[in-house]
């Protein structure tokens, strides 16, 4: 039933897709030519960084440090990519990951979605008021010490919730997507209004379904937001078998050898201050980490290219 | 709808995951045993993975359970300052000690435990620190609270250059300061396409440092007064040093990437992929850049020049980095320390060399350890450092496992140059003269902005800016001195009566 | 008396009467009619109450001399001497004046660049090639400034690959990374490359939502492409534009600690350095927390004042404001 409903709506867009194409006007061949090679170079100038670090991560490590800019591998090998899928700690910590960008994303979104609709309201009491709660936090960080301390007293400390808990909304979509809300033409919320549908209602069945692309974005921004935070992970859990990726990642990609007392370079005879991990290694864990949520951009991107005002109006 | 169907399978899946994570954990839990928590820092990557083999092995062992806690250590300090602030404070916890302004005030003011009695009670923790660093470490009180990470004070960055290349090309290696530009531009000559010569950072230049007369980034008595320590960039010849690499690297002799490039190793880098002739490295990586090296240029072969000019030794390092204290709540520190003491009596072997077959193999009688790359995953240095403690002064220089290295590296004949060479190194020693727990209240306040202020400029770019001169340092000593460094000097000077050259190193 | 008084009575009651539980009672309804939009908003209201605002008693330590051990209460006040410990740096003016060209450049040539490519997508008719370009260039955005920088280095370094390619043209090495006036330029540049793509994301999500009917209105009145694009994709735009303008202002004292701290050395630090980094070094590093906190509430309230202003510029330009 649900791939039912699916198509059908995919058919709507198709047809205003071709709809709205026709309504564009071509540009000359050569502009056409000029935007091509623009993107194509953009597209280029982005990628080569990545097929650098993806060819280091399976090479050999003594061929990396002669040749940092390779875009092809050199004595081509698999080890790190085996020593990834060997070390319990970084699956287990990819696990975490992946939770808390899906159940973080979630709940961020409904936290968002709701007080964004709520807050487009500007003729509500105490709107200013409201507003101004949400804009100050993004002025004024607690910092880390009076945070750690409330999360302690919260019983969050070594939770995996506390991951999820801090930066649980954050203002600066808050305020995009009620931007957004406002853009959403009044007419379709008024009729829906009179026909006796409740907030709630207007918002679970004619806001969210036409502000997809912007829920999309949001939801992206706040997505990669958790998979990107080292940060929570590493200040507010000390059981390292509940860190985060992130956390994990950076202790391999960056070189710490050389820290010795006070940041200063005190050298010792200790083997193990002498083991680095190797530049395949650190190349390897990179991708390991980034792949998975570059996957999650093309599934997501959909909405971002179809036009939907349109359909709204009609249906 | 789709997208909800599969979003809630996504989290379920993950749910799963990372509910069954969390139950393997439980079961290294026994009781009876002595418990206590750890916290410390890691320098190699952190995959620690809890109740390993190796843990259960060395819990059972020592009938303890330890509660690991680790932090990467580049996040170390800022990470553990919140955790003091929360008053959160494990049972044994890692810090800088009494050398660090903070946990000099938390030790102060009755955060940890003061640990003379322990010393007492179990002799082989105290002989596992010279007593010259016990004497150090008391506070006014005569009161100890700090066991010391130690490491080897001797610890010389050999200038290293491609034996095979100088041969090829007839040019012999340096002998002084005043032949170094003139064996370099030879080299240039020879070799246009390799960097001629390259290091990492000045702190790389220590032993070229010594050949100027002075230990570098360390406090040593005024040339006038020898009861008056002054600060290192005060020091005529250290200065001299600087305009000496200037010199160098206008000339285009010193890597143009000095000082710009951040990654730790890139100069070690350069060397081992055959694209630098010479370089300033650590002595223990000699071994492992020959291997590395090899797989560029199969004939490449590392010699080591020796301490340029008569001056020419080693800048020895301060023999502590980082410590760890107990608790002032810790409920039952005598665990602890029997413990401690276990693993510097019947526990030594283990602690050294671990489990036979897994950490190390035996070969003729004698106990060898097995290379990280060959071992197990679950026994390799990122699952042992986790659980490492005090290791004794004595062992901190270990030559059979140097020549081990040399061994795996298939030159065990250079074992003995190296020896040599390091031993030529240390004849002259250069320490610091300064007593880090000496304290000046100034220095604690302000001393890093004043750095900042007023030194940083010249201190860190006069080697790669070739537009900063002496008077620019001149001035910018006056500066600092005016602002409230004369202040530290007065300070530390008085703080610090025994102005005699420290000897870390037991007779 | 006895006739005065109710007559009196009745001359104020009537009057107020009628007046007062009216408008309480019309305020009451009204927010009582709005019960739902309320509720909406409450959970996030708590939230902030609790996660942001109940800590923010620490910024007290801004005014005190923290002691790690015996905690925020305990710790002596010492007013403002964090504060001039920053104010009275000689590098202060130093600082504040990188700080602001830096972010100023940001803005300047970085806020239009995601625009622009967002405008040269949208004119690509070619699905997959559209599709891939947008997807490749968000790449750059998941690498940290660790590893970004490292690339960097290793392309405009003395002997990175841009100079080796000069030298063997016969050119002179040119010192990217060193020169003072090159260092803001090459932080705004390699700034921009990382992130236009990942900051285009919203403008397309924008663009997605504008009527096509629009265009062919445009059309139908003889508009041709350029025009269009001015006088119907342009305005669609413009409510994202001016909330991300005036958000970014209110971060104007944050240049880009990660990057910033990458990318720059000792022979650049009189055009390079910034706040966060300086106050990393002498502050975070030292375990000064006092230090940090009075800077972030220096710049929180610089914030306040750049966007209150800018908010205030967007009302009078006929703008949505962000209150």
């Amino acid at each position: 039933m649900a791939a039912t409903a699916e198509s059908d709506v995919e058919l709507v867009h198709s047809k205003e897709l071709g709809q709205r194409r026709s309504h564009l006007d071509r540009n000359p061949w050569w502009a056409d030519v000029l935007i091509h090679v623009v993107l194509v170079i953009a597209g280029l100038v982005t990628l080569l960084p990545m097929v650098n670090i993806l060819a280091k991560s399976l090479s050999g490590s003594a061929a990396i440090s002669a040749n940092p800019l390779m875009l092809w591998p050199r004595a081509w090998t698999v080890e790190a990519y085996v020593y990834i899928f060997e070390t319990p700690v970084l699956m287990r910590s990819f696990g975490i990951t992946v939770f808390v960008t899906v159940v973080g994303t979630a709940l961020n979104l409904l936290f968002t979605t709701t007080a964004a609709y709520g807050l487009s309201k500007t003729y509500i009491p105490g709107y200013r008021f409201l507003m101004w709660l949400v804009i100050i936090p993004m002025l004024f960080g607690a910092g880390l010490i009076p945070t750690y301390i409330l999360l302690k007293g919260l019983g969050l400390i070594n939770s995996i919730w506390v991951l999820i808990v801090v930066g649980l909304v954050s203002p600066f979509n808050l305020i995009l997507m009620r931007n957004f809300f406002w853009t959403l033409p009044p007419e379709i919320e008024e009729s829906a209004r009179i026909d006796g549908a409740s907030d709630l209602q207007v918002l679970w069945h004619i806001v969210l379904p036409l502000s997809k692309p912007v829920i999309a974005t949001i939801g992206l921004f706040y997505g990669v937001a958790h998979w990107n935070d080292f940060f929570t992970g590493l200040f507010f859990i000390t059981d390292s078998s509940k860190w985060p990726l992130q956390v994990v990642m950076r202790s391999i990609i960056i070189d710490q050898s050389m820290l010795g007392m006070g940041g200063g370079n005190a050298p010792t005879n200790d083997l193990h201050r002498l083991i680095i991990s190797a530049d395949n290694i650190r190349a390897a864990t990179i991708i390991f980490s980034i792949v998975p949520i570059l996957m999650a951009y093309p599934f997501l991107q959909r909405y971002f290219v179809k036009g939907i005002i349109l359909g709204a109006v009609k249906s | 709808m789709v997208n909800r169907r599969q979003f809630l399978t996504g989290a379920l899946l993950a749910t799963v995951t990372v509910s069954a994570c969390g139950s393997d954990s439980d079961e290294g839990g026994s009781e009876g045993r002595f418990s206590f928590t750890y916290l410390r820092p890691t320098w190699g990557p952190a995959t620690y993975t809890k109740d390993g083999p190796y843990e259960r092995a060395l819990e059972k062992r020592a009938n303890v359970d330890i509660e690991v806690q680790i932090i990467p250590v580049i996040d170390y300090d800022t990470k553990v300052n919140t955790i003091l602030a929360s008053g959160d404070i494990p049972d044994v916890i890692w810090g800088s000690g009494p050398t660090s302004a903070t946990w000099k005030e938390a030790q102060d003011e009755g955060a940890f435990l003061p640990i003379d009695e322990y010393l007492e009670q179990y002799p082989a923790i105290r002989e596992a620190v010279p007593e010259s660093i016990w004497k150090l470490l008391k506070d006014e009180n005569g009161d100890t609270y700090f066991i010391p990470n130690l490491i080897w004070p001797q610890v010389p960055f050999f200038l290293c250059y491609r034996e095979d290349l100088f041969e090829q090309a007839g040019i012999e290696p340096m002998t002084s300061l005043d032949d170094f530009a003139t064996v370099v531009s030879k080299v240039k000559q020879a070799f246009p396409d390799l960097v001629p010569f390259t290091m990492g950072y000045e702190w790389s230049a220590k032993e070229i440092a010594t050949s100027f007369g002075v230990a570098m980034f360390g406090w040593e008595p005024s040339p006038d007064d020898p009861e008056r320590l002054i600060p290192w960039f005060m020091k005529e010849p250290e200065v001299d040093l600087y305009f000496w690499l200037q010199d160098l690297h206008k000339r285009g002799l010193l890597d143009p990437d000095y000082g710009v490039n951040k990654e730790p190793n890139f100069a070690d880098d350069k060397f081992k992929g055959g694209k630098a002739a010479m370089v300033i490295t650590h002595w223990g990586t000699i071994a492992g850049a020959t291997a590395q090296l090899r797989t560029v240029a199969p004939n490449g072969s590392i010699g080591v020049v020796s301490p340029l000019g008569e001056l020419g030794g080693n800048r020895l390092v301060f023999p502590i980095d980082r410590g760890f204290y107990v608790s002032a709540r810790m409920e039952n520190p005598d665990g602890f320390f029997k413990f401690l003491n276990w693993t510097l009596t019947d526990g030594s072997d283990f602690r050294r060399w671990g489990i036979e077959g897994k950490t190390y193999r035996v070969k003729n009688g004698v106990k060898q350890p097995i290379p990280d790359t060959e071992r197990d995953k679950a026994y390799q240095g990122p699952q042992i450092e986790p659980l490492s403690f005090l290791g004794p002064f004595s062992e901190k220089l270990d030559w059979d496992q140097a020549k081990l290295g040399f061994e795996a590296a298939g030159i065990p004949d250079r074992f003995e140059y190296v020896k040599g060479k390091f031993e030529e190194y240390t004849a002259k020693e250069y320490p610091d003269y300064r007593d880090p727990t000496a304290r000046s209240e100034t220095e604690d306040k302000k001393g890093t902005q004043l750095y900042e202020d007023y030194l940083k400029k010249v201190a860190e770019s006069t080697i790669s800016d070739h537009s900063v001169t002496r008077d620019d340092w001149r001035r910018a000593v006056e500066k600092w001195r005016a602002a409230g460094g004369d202040q530290i000097i007065d300070e530390v000077n008085t703080a610090q009566k025994d102005k005699s050259k420290p000897r870390y190193i037991p007779q | 008396m006895t006739t005065t008084r109710p007559a009196a009575g009745s001359a104020i009651l009537p009057g107020r009467q009628p007046q007062r539980p009216g408008r309480f009672r019309k305020k009451y309804v009204e927010i009582w009619r709005y019960r739902w939009i309320y509720a909406m908003i409450l959970p996030t209201v708590i939230y902030f109450v609790i996660f942001a605002y109940l800590p923010m008693i620490g910024l007290q330590i801004a005014f005190k001399d923290y002691k790690v051990f015996r905690g925020m209460w305990e710790s002596p006040w010492v007013g403002f001497e964090h504060f001039e410990t920053m104010f009275a740096s000689e590098k202060f003016f130093e600082l504040i004046r990188n700080t602001l060209l830096i972010s100023f450049y940001r803005i300047l040539f970085g806020f239009p660049v995601p625009i622009i490519f967002a405008l040269l997508l949208n004119e690509v008719r070619r699905m997959w090639f559209k599709r891939s370009v947008q997807t490749v260039t968000y790449f750059p955005h998941f690498l940290s400034w660790v590893v970004f920088a490292g690339i960097v280095i290793n392309i405009l370094g003395p002997t990175g690959l841009l100079n080796t390619l000069i030298v063997e043209a016969g050119g002179e090495r040119v010192n990217f990374m060193t020169n003072p006036d090159l260092f803001r330029s090459v932080v705004v540049v390699t700034g921009i490359l990382k992130e236009f793509g990942w900051g285009a994301i919203i403008y397309l999500a924008a663009l997605s939502g504008i009527d096509p009917q629009l265009y062919e209105a445009a059309r139908v009145d003889g508009a041709g492409k350029l025009r269009q694009i001015w006088h119907v994709t342009l305005p669609g735009l413009r409510p994202v534009m001016a909330v991300l303008l005036v958000l970014s202002l209110g971060n104007l004292l944050d240049a880009g600690f990660d990057q910033i701290f990458q990318l720059q050395n000792a022979a650049v630090l009189e055009v390079g350095d910034i706040i966060d980094t300086y106050v990393y070094r002498i502050g975070l590093l030292e375990a000064q927390f006092e230090l940090a906190t009075a800077v972030g509430l220096f710049k929180g309230v610089v914030g306040l004042v750049m966007i209150v202003t800018a908010n205030h510029v967007l009302r009078r330009m006929g703008q949505r404001s962000i209150w």
